[in-house]
């Protein structure tokens, strides 16, 4: 080898760039790759079907894998509420808002909510909020005057 | 050496001309890159050198000449000597001629946009190639003849050179950024700095193998020798344009080879050509030493790396407040590694040439350097290479080349490249505009201004962000106004940002041309009998001829509008108007611009509390003064309470978030969020419903606008359209919370999607192979870790988007 000729140089010397240049480019991102369910973060691309309150073990189970996700956390609120656990629902309610401060329709859903189990003041809150977001809302209006109409009469 | 000063002087200086005519040939083959920078008059310079093009074509001619002169008086009666001189006579006769004629009809200024005139190009650069060919022959021949005795070639200076110059190159880098980054000498920093090193120790060993092949040919067969480092000097010159700075300036791939190839090949021989002229011979080792110190003396040698590496700072620093930073930067590291690696190869120990090569030394330093490279990847490299990247701009350079990330699907962002949005030459097949609807019987046609501050970013008005305090006339504005907080331009760049405003729906790249046809706004202007006023150089020129409209301010370049200019102008404009006409006025200010704030020294320029970038703030503080004056002045017209007044941007900007700054060729949360207000007349407000927490586009203003002005909402449409953000009083929006929604770059090849009513985005850099996942808050927002599934559903969001988006403007014959 010692005594090739220049040529013979000129072609080890461009087999080793050969060898680099197949061996590059190096990939990397190995570290980032998780273990995330692809159909929990789609969930809730799609409107919650009728038969929510069937899925609340998937929507359940879904919370975990998205945890900030807001429009997850509404849909198990909204089936939470169909199946009657308010509780669950006022949680999963508050979740949302905390996850995405601007989200209109859960202020609304949540001042329902607290205003159907009496707590007319916190309900109240939560309903300017969503004037202020939502101004002229008719759905805002009627609520404000539901609360209205029950601060009137000392009871829900 | 004075004879040899004015020799290289004066060719250089022909040579900028050649090259600047070539430069602007090239801009007129992009139509983005014509409508980017000729049209706007950027740089007032290029203009003036254009207008006086002939006779710069004449100076560079009589330069060029002028340098033949010694060559043409010499007596030498050999072969090649002969020859020079009759090639340069043919120079003389042959250009003069070609000067001569475009003397009398000027050529340059009449390349319009986008037009295609393939021989302006490499004809630009015959000269350069027809002078570098003269040089080669004229080499003197007693030159020629004492390097041939002094043995060129060295392996061991090769590796040396090419060893020492990365080390060089990042120990620098790394002292340069030591000083400018807040992260510096962390944990991380350490890390990515070790990556940045291996990196270009790694691309460093393929430019030695490289050099290895040039110099075996070399002893073998001088020429042969010569030619084949010509040849990787041209070809690494043209790969580098035609990587990193023609895509940026949407010249597609294959022409690009067209421009890059020929680029290479004439500043390859330019400078080959001037050393053969200075007595160096042609060998490797003149290539070799292409842009190093003639002198072998080692202080020479270690005062030009000293001063490269000096004078790349600091134009690096520059550069980075720039428009285009990251071609600026890219170039700049390219150029200074080149002179110090040049140099590092005439420094190295000058050990004498032996006919036996170590094979040892071929294969193993590349190897070894290979090697430690795949052992660094058994760790967890990304993030460590992203902060390589970030402390040297070389290794960002060599990343680019020789890092992939694994997940990243390439075919995916290959087919949205080669798709119709991402076509600048391509004119897109656009739907018919319905026609403007009926006004409602009660409508009342506000006046209408709309303001896009050009890049004026939310977090930095009172009204968005409570810690900042020089916007208080804004501010106060806003609070009887409609504060919409998730607003979105779905473009990094005015050039496409201010089309989808007015069209009222995303375009693609190129929808200039076709502009008028789907330009809602102006159908509704014109269509409303409005009053038009407008200070605009994106749209102007691409309204109908036939469009009545007032330019106000019309001799101020693009870069220098002013918003407290154009107020000044309007008053004038109100005081005078003697039309009953309801008044529609379009402002877009470059006050903010980055061209126009980032000066200094960027990073000792924050605010201590707020941590906001004091230039923009200032500036801020001086346009809110005005938008007050604005408003007082519509009030002193008594017709405030009758306007619509919309507040908004293009595009927002980085401003030294992890080191980024400016918009023009990434996505990043505080350039794609914007700011959006809009101040309606109280009877008005009083009839509307809006949610203001909604995620909005600017592309929804048209829409809104429409609805404002003729009373009636326009029919919803879906996305890529935009829709009003506004309904009926008592009526609701239809949600978007479960859309996703197309963000591009204008310029590069950057595009995303931005879901879950803006909480979440995701976007992809297919510049370097890189995707990111964001959280955002009301005001901030946080990267978060991209798994494989969260990239999938974000793809198969972002696929949805561009079908619908390709459907929209899918050409019959496809």
């Amino acid at each position: 080898l010692i005594a090739a000729n220049d040529y013979t140089r000129a072609v080890g010397a461009a087999a080793v760039l050969a060898v680099m240049a197949w061996a590059l480019p190096v990939q990397i991102n190995r570290a980032e790759v998780g273990a995330a369910d692809p159909d929990c973060l789609a969930l809730a691309d799609h409107p919650p079907p009728p038969d929510a309150v069937a899925r609340i073990p998937e929507l359940e189970r879904c919370r975990l894998v998205a945890a900030h996700d807001p429009d997850l956390a509404a849909d198990l609120a909204a089936a939470y509420a169909a199946a009657g656990r308010d509780s669950d629902a006022e949680r999963a309610y508050r979740d949302a808002i905390a996850l995405d401060p601007d989200f209109g329709d859960a202020f609304v859903k949540l001042a329902e909510l607290l205003l159907k189990r009496g707590a007319v003041e916190e309900a109240r809150v939560y309903a300017e909020a969503a004037r202020q977001l939502q101004p002229n809302s008719a759905a805002v209006g009627q609520l404000l005057a539901r609360l209205d109409r029950t601060a009137g009469a000392g009871t829900p | 050496v004075i004879a040899r000063l004015v020799f290289v002087s004066a060719r250089l200086a022909a040579a900028g001309i050649f090259l600047l005519t070539w430069a602007y040939g090239v801009t007129t083959q992009s139509a983005f890159a014509f409508d980017m920078f000729v049209k706007p008059q950027v740089a007032p310079a290029l203009t003036a050198f254009v207008s006086a093009h002939a006779a710069w074509l004449l100076l560079g001619y009589a330069l060029s000449a002028a340098t033949l002169v010694p060559l043409l008086m010499r007596r030498e009666r050999n072969r090649r000597a002969r020859l020079a001189r009759w090639a340069a006579v043919a120079y003389l006769a042959g250009i003069g001629a070609i000067v001569a004629w475009l003397t009398g009809e000027p050529y340059l200024a009449s390349l319009a946009s986008g037009s295609r005139h393939p021989g302006v190009v490499p004809g630009a650069l015959v000269p350069l190639v027809w002078l570098a060919a003269i040089d080669h022959l004229a080499a003197p021949r007693a030159a020629r003849d004492a390097s041939i005795a002094a043995a060129p070639l060295s392996q061991r200076r090769l590796l040396l050179g090419t060893l020492l110059a990365p080390v060089i190159l990042w120990a620098a880098h790394l002292g340069h950024d030591l000083g400018n980054s807040p992260a510096a000498a962390s944990a991380d920093w350490w890390a990515g700095a070790l990556w940045a090193l291996l990196l270009n120790l790694v691309a460093f060993q393929a430019i030695y193998l490289a050099l290895c092949v040039a110099a075996a040919l070399s002893v073998a067969r001088p020429r042969l020798g010569y030619a084949a480092a010509v040849a990787m000097a041209a070809a690494g010159l043209a790969a580098f344009v035609h990587a990193a700075v023609l895509p940026p300036l949407s010249i597609p791939l294959s022409e690009g080879l067209l421009v890059a190839a020929p680029f290479g090949a004439a500043i390859a021989l330019i400078i080959s050509g001037l050393r053969a002229a200075g007595g160096v011979r042609p060998s490797l080792d003149g290539m070799t030493g292409f842009l190093a110190p003639r002198s072998r003396r080692p202080i020479a040698g270690a005062a030009i790396v000293i001063a490269t590496i000096a004078a790349a700072a600091r134009l690096s620093d520059v550069a980075e407040r720039t428009d285009w930073a990251y071609i600026l930067q890219q170039t700049i590291a390219i150029a200074e590694a080149a002179i110090v690696t040049a140099a590092c190869l005439r420094l190295a120990p000058l050990a004498v040439s032996t006919p036996s090569w170590s094979w040892a030394a071929v294969g193993l330093p590349p190897l070894i350097a290979m090697a430690a490279l795949f052992g660094a990847l058994r760790g967890s490299p990304a993030a460590a290479v992203d902060q390589a990247i970030a402390v040297d701009p070389l290794a960002r350079t060599v990343s680019r080349a020789i890092v992939r990330r694994e997940a990243f699907d390439v075919g995916f962002y290959r087919r949205i490249l080669d798709g119709e949005l991402s076509n600048w030459s391509a004119r897109p097949d656009v739907p018919p505009m319905d026609p403007l609807p009926a006004a409602a019987a009660d409508a009342a046609r506000p006046h209408v201004f709309v303001i896009v501050l050009d890049s004026l970013r939310r977090d930095y008005l009172s009204t968005y962000n409570p810690a900042v305090t020089f916007t208080p006339s804004i501010g106060r504005w806003a609070q009887d106004s409609f504060v919409f907080r998730n607003a979105f331009t779905p473009y990094g760049g005015t050039i496409l940002a201010l089309p989808s405003l007015w069209a009222g729906q995303l375009v693609p790249r190129g929808v200039m041309p076709v502009l008028k046809d789907i330009n809602r706004l102006e159908q509704l202007i014109v269509g409303s009998g409005y009053d038009f006023l407008i200070n605009d150089h994106t749209v102007e020129t691409s309204l109908r001829p036939d469009t009545r409209r007032t330019f106000i301010d019309p001799y101020v370049a693009s870069v220098n509008t002013d918003l407290c200019q154009n107020i000044d102008s309007l008053g004038r404009h109100l005081g005078r108007r003697a039309t009953a006409q309801p008044l529609f006025a379009f402002l877009a200010p470059m006050n903010l611009h980055v061209v126009n704030t980032l000066t200094g020294d960027a990073a000792s320029r924050r605010d201590p509390v707020t941590g906001l970038y004091a230039p923009v703030a200032r500036r801020l503080e001086r346009v809110d003064a005005c938008f007050g004056r604005f408003i007082d002045l519509l009030k002193a017209a008594g017709i405030h309470d009758d306007s619509v007044i919309v507040l908004t941007s293009d595009h927002g900007d980085s401003l030294g978030e992890d080191d980024r700054w400016g918009h023009q060729t990434y996505l990043f949360p505080e350039i794609l969020r914007i700011p959006l207000i809009i101040h309606v007349p109280p009877p008005l407000r009083a009839r509307l419903t809006t949610d203001v927490g909604r995620v909005a586009f600017l592309h929804d203003l048209q829409p809104t606008l429409q609805h404002l002005m003729l009373g009636a909402a326009p029919v919803a449409r879906e996305p890529p359209h935009g829709s009003s953000l506004f309904a009926g009083s008592g009526g609701g929006l239809p949600s978007r919370r479960r859309q996703s929604f197309l963000l591009m770059s204008s310029y590069g090849p950057s595009y995303g999607v931005v879901r879950r009513n803006g909480r979440e985005m995701y976007t992809a850099e297919f510049d370097e192979w890189r995707d990111y996942a964001f959280r955002l808050g009301p005001l901030t927002h946080e990267r978060i870790v991209l798994t494989d599934a969260r990239r999938r559903v974000s793809q198969a969001a972002l696929a949805r988007e561009v079908d619908a988006f390709e459907r929209l403007y899918r050409r019959a014959d496809r």
